[in-house]
């Protein structure tokens, strides 16, 4: 099993060495591999159909809750079985119609790859196991998507479904990781039999919400719908395999999968249903809306998944089993007709239906096939589509709540849908003939193979439903709700309210098509209501990005060292100040004693401050900042620590002196801040000040530990002999220290020798350099001056 | 007082390092010819030993020395021989750029070797005052080092704000210092831990700890205290730059982990407010300015914010598992800046910088398995599984979890998500984009690009010719390539077997 799921990464890797090696069939060689797990896959049926399920295990990294565990039940071998095999045709179709393309190894990398992920998605029984491969399926599409590149149309289409779908995954993760915590397991099919604690978990609102959105953003339900569509830009091989019948299946994949663990409450009936039918009718009126065969098939696929979403949502008996008889049809005619549109856009060189007219002659085969697959997309008897439209018809009849919007809703669509399937089936071949780009007749057997076999399929599944019933709807349905079902799948069920809807949907969906030119027109009025749309919204949310982004960069990071310290004071400020608030228990330090000169002192210094900040004169401004450090120092001499004010005014002369010196080659100051610039700027002070005035005077009547002058005082002459505490501490305590400053000057001293020498041995490399620059000057020097200038004002 | 003998053979690594440096420095002072093997060879030989001493010597024993300022515990040993290891990568890559540019003299290797010892000081510190001589030392060293440059502009601006605004947040961590000193009557942590723990933690301690985290977080790159990193990031040399980008990361975790952790965790519950709010304005903030960046340096500075954000997010659990996702994603982040910028070093030849992101239109076709590189380092820093980002973040996510912070992670989501837009749109570029474009077209492909970028003062005027899309001539020898595609393939092993890394990481923090 795990090479199974692995054996799409391998071949994806070999691919780049031996594609060269296998020539133009190339692609039905890498299809062997598809081929072959269908068949490993189908071994799996008798099991499934008994109504047991497979477990395999692997560990990958245990202690981070990580394992390579695979769950083989109903829904999973369904889906296993789709991928596996659709992607058989899928490559053996690629491989003409790619033929003759440069990039062939790529594409090939990518979607075995993609194949490989999804095989795992839908196989793997962790939860961490599951994302890792949802997530490489975003990957891998966008690497499809994006494949022809030249179009800067579907560079910026790939971005934006990558972008919706990986943030949607992300949600997920979160959604999982709460799950894990809450259900305290990773294996999915442990969790999925403590639905009753999970439900009742106080997070079951926020983890189902997340979980949702992961799904909904990756099976593009409403409102997150409009980048399926936008993705058609992909070549038609991967809009078929990708958007058809894998990849967007998986949100749906998933919904069906955490049914047992997370589903049937309130909300999730109300989100799921509601959502999957608002998302089935949009998809169903957009696919009329279209033109463009690949986008109505797009949309039609939208409808589909909308469908299966409020499957899921309404989650009764009869639902479970819509679901996958629903699932399964839907796979079958979509890919076939996915391949046909490919065939059209191949053959004919465009992808405009209006521009196609009365193939049938050219392409005979083609027309039959799309024929086929549209019946079944219209849901017409007996194909396996009309099974599918009547058990969705009929539980959404039946569907516990909101019953008559869901079947209205339900019905609305099926009308559409009838009439998006003429679109794409009848009116490309029927009619008067016009001229298109290239001249058209049916295209290879290998782009014929997969239209077929599925088209042929479905026609089976329809004329004898109890074998995919036998083999796997019913355990599907099982999967979904967690005990067993049997579906009993038929044809005929008697004449009932279902059968009436779905004659009535052929009838007005026939009608419709008539009026298609018509109800265009009437559409695209409302068109201007889509401008608001999703879409929109979405393209309004980046540039508020952009916008947003813009804004705080030049608000924040404007490159001026003083906003810098202004941002970092005022965090500051915060942080201190909401310790002090939050910890504040009133007393401020009572009775402080000022004496009278004590004041005096301050007041100085106070004054010197304001004055250094009005002053004009830099010199002036040095000076006044010399009265504040010296003033300190009388503080500390008044304290009675004359070491301390001592040392105060000798480091506070030396850099008073300093500053001259530097200062005094600057021209005068020049700019000055406007009155707004000083207000805001005093504030900021104001509140610093403010700030550390309260901490001080909260912390200030704080008993520290015991001084240690008294130890010293005692123990200098019995333990060194000395009078002299300093001394004592210098050359007895700490020698050792007094040996490491030593070593340190020395150490600087060979520091400054080594800087003498560079100098000396380097003067000739100077002189090369400064040579160099004097070359750069004649080029760089106004651009410095203008750089110069730039900043003085 | 007695004087006891400090145990000096615990501090091995450190005394080897220091007397390794002293050789090193007398050394390279007859080292003749402009490409400095003898030092550059010596230097990556001394901090091997280095890692080596650390494992051998350190690992498994837990003891202090020093009267208490120095311990000896596992994760100290692992942070050492992470953190050398880590400096070896970032200085494998500085040679053929700095000797291009006429920058390659001894004294870059000199500065690294000193800001490793104090990050290894830090690792080991076992008191206020250890940490603050670790911490200074480190700063010092990697100031000279940004503004090694001297003839650049950009360099003496970026290492000026860094250099006054590093002041700033040293000065408050001191004060911050200070008043612990004064709550707790001890510098020893161990001590402070208790004065913590006890039913009233003096008020002093709570307002020294605001005042430290102002210093650590500095350190980190979180915002608001970032205001150094996109400057920094953009004006020193692209070497220093990946130098900063790394190990120094590694060694501001460390300082948080035995400042706020070791010394007072037991405050966590006032702590953690606080970082919360660090972790969404770096997350948010770093995020949102990076998409609006041309200038690759300068984007993965601003990406360096946001992924300190997780960073912090981490720490902000409290949990032993938070601590551990903290270590692991700092250590995951060292790993994929150095690829990244790496990467830079590599497409810099001696005429041009490849920094401009519109510079890497076209990769793909070029030079494809660097462009697969920089799908690999761009993915793994977006978090997608397969590569270590993805570890990373899903670490962090689930230690916030399972802390109860919903709302946090939730935010974390979104910013990443907002992160993969320009992480992404990097790989478009190099991936999809044409490399010359005509100019009606030279619209269109840059797109995002656009917009006005806030850089600062001296920042780099935007390039007359970005536009027309330069052509980046890999610059670097062969070895150094090799040592990039290594670098790139470290991120998908390590995403696909990160167990070990991960075992480790928890189990030197005790989670697991």
């Amino acid at each position: 099993m795990l090479l199974a799921v692995l054996s799409g990464f391998i071949l994806a890797a070999l691919v780049p060495w031996l594609h060269p090696r296998l020539g133009v069939r190339a692609g039905w060689f890498y299809a062997l591999l598809p081929a072959a797990l269908t068949l490993y896959f189908a071994t799996f049926l008798p099991q499934i159909a008994a109504g047991e399920v497979a477990h395999f295990h692997y560990t990958w990294a245990p202690g981070l809750g990580l394992d390579l565990s695979f769950y083989v039940d109903g829904l999973a071998l369904l889906f296993a079985l789709l991928i596996s095999g659709i992607g058989t045709f899928i490559l053996i179709y690629a491989s003409d119609y790619l033929a003759g393309d440069e990039r062939q190894p790529r594409f090939y990398v990518h979607i075995l790859a993609f194949m490989a992920s999804m095989l795992g998605l839908v196989l793997s029984d962790n939860l961490i196991a599951l994302f890792i491969f949802w997530e490489l399926t975003s990957i891998t599409s966008y690497m499809l998507i994006g494949y022809d590149h030249e179009n800067e149309y579907a560079r910026k289409c790939a971005l934006q479904g990558l972008i919706v779908t990986f943030g949607g995954g992300l949600a997920l993760l979160a959604g999982f990781i709460m799950l894990a915590v809450v259900g305290d397991s990773y294996t999915i099919s442990e969790l999925l039999t403590q639905g009753d604690i999970i439900r009742e978990h106080e997070w079951y609102l926020p983890l189902m919400l997340l979980i949702l959105l992961g799904a909904f953003t990756k099976s593009a339900q409403w409102p997150f719908h409009f980048w399926l569509p936008n993705a058609m830009a992909a070549p038609t091989p991967v809009s078929a395999y990708l958007h058809s019948a894998t990849m967007v299946k998986a949100g749906v994949y998933l919904l069906a999968r955490m049914h047992p663990a997370i589903g049937a409450t309130e909300a999730w009936i109300l989100l799921c249903s509601l959502i999957g039918a608002v998302t089935m009718v949009t998809g169903a009126y957009f696919a009329v809306r279209s033109t463009q065969i690949k986008r109505v098939l797009a949309y039609t696929t939208v409808m589909a998944l909308g469908t299966l979403t409020m499957l899921a949502g309404i989650g009764t008996e009869k639902a479970m089993i819509a679901f996958g008889a629903f699932l399964l049809a839907h796979s079958l005619y979509k890919g076939a007709l996915f391949l046909v549109a490919g065939i059209l856009d191949h053959e004919t060189g465009t992808k405009d239906v209006l521009k196609m007219r009365g193939l049938v002659q050219a392409m005979p085969i083609t027309a039959l096939l799309a024929a086929l697959a549209a019946l079944s997309l219209a849901g017409v008897p007996p194909l396996f589509g009309f099974i599918g439209k009547e058990y969705m018809l009929e539980a959404a009849v039946g569907a516990p709540s909101f019953a008559l919007l869901l079947t209205v809703m339900a019905t609305v669509a099926a009308v559409l849908v009838v009439a998006a399937a003429a679109i794409v089936a009848v009116r490309p071949f029927y009619g008067e003939r016009i001229e298109t780009p290239k001249q058209p007749h049916d295209p290879p057997y290998g782009m014929l193979a997969g239209p077929a076999v599925l088209g042929v399929l479905g026609l089976l599944c329809g004329l004898a439903p109890g074998v995919p019933d036998a083999l796997l709807i019913s355990a599907t349905a099982s999967s979904l709700a967690g005990e067993p079902i049997s579906a009993n799948l038929a044809l005929w069920h008697g004449i009932n309210l279902p059968l009436l809807l779905s004659l009535f949907a052929l009838a007005a969906g026939a009608l419709l098509y008539h009026n298609w030119e018509r109800v265009r027109g009437w559409m695209g009025r409302a068109d201007a209501l889509y401008a608001r749309g999703p879409e929109a919204g979405y393209e309004r949310l980046m540039q508020g990005m952009m916008w947003c982004a813009d804004w705080q960069t030049r608000l924040l990071q404007n490159g001026y060292l003083r906003h810098y310290i202004t941002t970092t004071v005022l965090t500051f400020v915060v942080l201190v100040g909401y310790t002090l608030i939050t910890r504040f228990d009133g007393s401020l330090a009572a009775g402080l004693d000022v004496r009278f000169y004590e004041w005096i002192v301050a007041g100085v210094l106070v004054a010197a401050a304001i004055f250094a900040c009005r002053t004009a004169s830099r010199l002036a401004a040095v000076a006044a900042i010399g009265v504040v450090g010296f003033a300190i120092a009388l503080l500390f001499i008044l304290f009675s620590a004359p070491d301390l004010g001592t040392t105060q005014i000798l480091v506070e002369t030396l850099t008073v002196i300093l500053l001259v010196l530097v200062l005094f080659r600057l021209p005068g100051f020049v700019s000055f801040s406007t009155r707004n610039q000083r207000i805001r700027d005093g504030i900021v002070a104001a509140l610093l000040g403010v700030t550390v005035t309260a901490l001080v005077m909260t912390t200030i009547n704080y008993q520290f530990a015991d001084p240690i002058s008294a130890y010293h005082l005692e123990q200098s002459v019995p333990l060194a002999h000395g009078h002299n505490v300093v001394n004592v501490i210098l050359v007895d305590y700490r020698a050792l220290d007094t040996l490491g400053e030593i070593f340190v000057v020395a150490l600087a001293a060979i520091g400054v020798f080594a800087m003498l020498k560079y100098t000396l041995t380097g003067e000739s490399q100077d002189r090369h350099r400064r040579l160099t620059r004097a070359q750069e000057q004649t080029t760089g020097d106004s651009a410095e001056r203008a750089e110069g200038e730039r900043q003085e004002s | 007082m007695s004087f006891e003998t400090p145990d000096f053979s615990l501090a091995l690594p450190e005394i080897w390092l220091l007397g390794a440096i002293c050789v090193v420095l007398i050394v390279d002072l007859f080292v003749r010819g402009s490409r400095r093997s003898v030092t550059f060879f010596l230097t990556q030989a001394v901090l091997l030993v280095t890692a080596a001493l650390a494992i051998t010597t350190q690992w498994g024993v837990t003891e202090t020395t020093f009267s208490g300022h120095y311990v000896v515990d596992p994760l100290a040993a692992m942070l050492k021989a992470t953190l050398a290891l880590l400096v070896v990568l970032a200085l494998a890559y500085t040679r053929p750029y700095l000797e291009a540019r006429g920058l390659l003299q001894g004294e870059v290797y000199l500065l690294a070797l000193f800001a490793t010892l104090g990050m290894l000081i830090i690792a080991s510190g076992g008191s206020l005052l250890t940490l603050y001589l670790g911490l200074e030392m480190l700063s010092l060293s990697l100031y000279a080092l940004v503004a090694y440059h001297r003839d650049s502009r950009q360099a003496a601006e970026a290492a000026m704000k860094y250099f006054v605004l590093g002041a700033l947040a040293s000065g408050i961590l001191l004060y911050g210092m200070s008043m612990v000193y004064g709550g707790a009557a001890s510098l020893e942590l161990a001590v402070i831990a208790e004065a913590a723990a006890s039913e009233e933690p003096p008020l002093l301690l709570l307002f020294g700890m605001s005042f430290m985290l102002v210093g650590v977080a500095f350190k980190l790159g979180a915002a608001p205290f970032h205001a150094w990193v996109p400057d920094v990031y953009q004006g020193a040399p692209t070497p220093v730059t990946l130098f900063i980008s790394t190990a120094p990361k590694v060694a501001a975790v460390a300082l948080f982990l035995r400042l706020l952790v070791d010394g007072l965790g037991p405050l966590h519950e006032t702590l953690q407010p606080m970082l919360l709010i660090l972790a969404a304005v770096s997350l948010l903030l770093g995020n949102l300015t990076a998409i609006m960046q041309t200038n690759l340096k300068r984007m993965l500075a601003y990406s360096g914010i946001a992924h300190a954000g997780f960073i912090v997010l981490a720490l902000a659990a409290g949990t032993e598992a938070g601590h551990a996702a903290a270590l692991f994603y700092v250590i995951a982040y060292g790993i994929m800046a150095a690829g990244a910028f790496g990467l830079i070093i590599v497409l810099s030849s001696a005429g041009t910088e490849a920094e401009q992101i519109a510079d890497y239109r076209g990769l793909n076709e070029r030079h494809p398995i660097l462009a697969g590189v920089l799908l690999l380092l761009m993915i793994s820093m977006t978090g997608i599984p397969g590569t270590i980002g993805f570890y990373a973040k899903y670490l962090v996510l689930k230690a916030a979890v399972e802390a109860d912070l919903i709302a946090m992670a939730v935010l974390a989501v979104i910013a990443a998500v907002i992160g993969a837009f320009y992480y992404l749109r990097v790989l478009k570029v190099a991936y999809f984009d044409r490399p010359e474009v005509p100019p009606e077209g030279s619209q269109k492909p840059t797109g995002p690009n656009e917009g006005s970028v806030g850089e600062g003062e001296g920042a780099t005027p935007s390039r007359p010719d970005g536009a027309a899309g330069t052509v980046l001539v890999p610059g670097a020898s062969l070895p150094i390539r090799a040592l990039l595609v290594v670098n790139g393939a470290a991120v998908l092993v390590l995403g696909i077997f990160p167990e070990r890394l991960i075992a480790l990481c928890q189990s030197v923090l005790g989670a697991g």
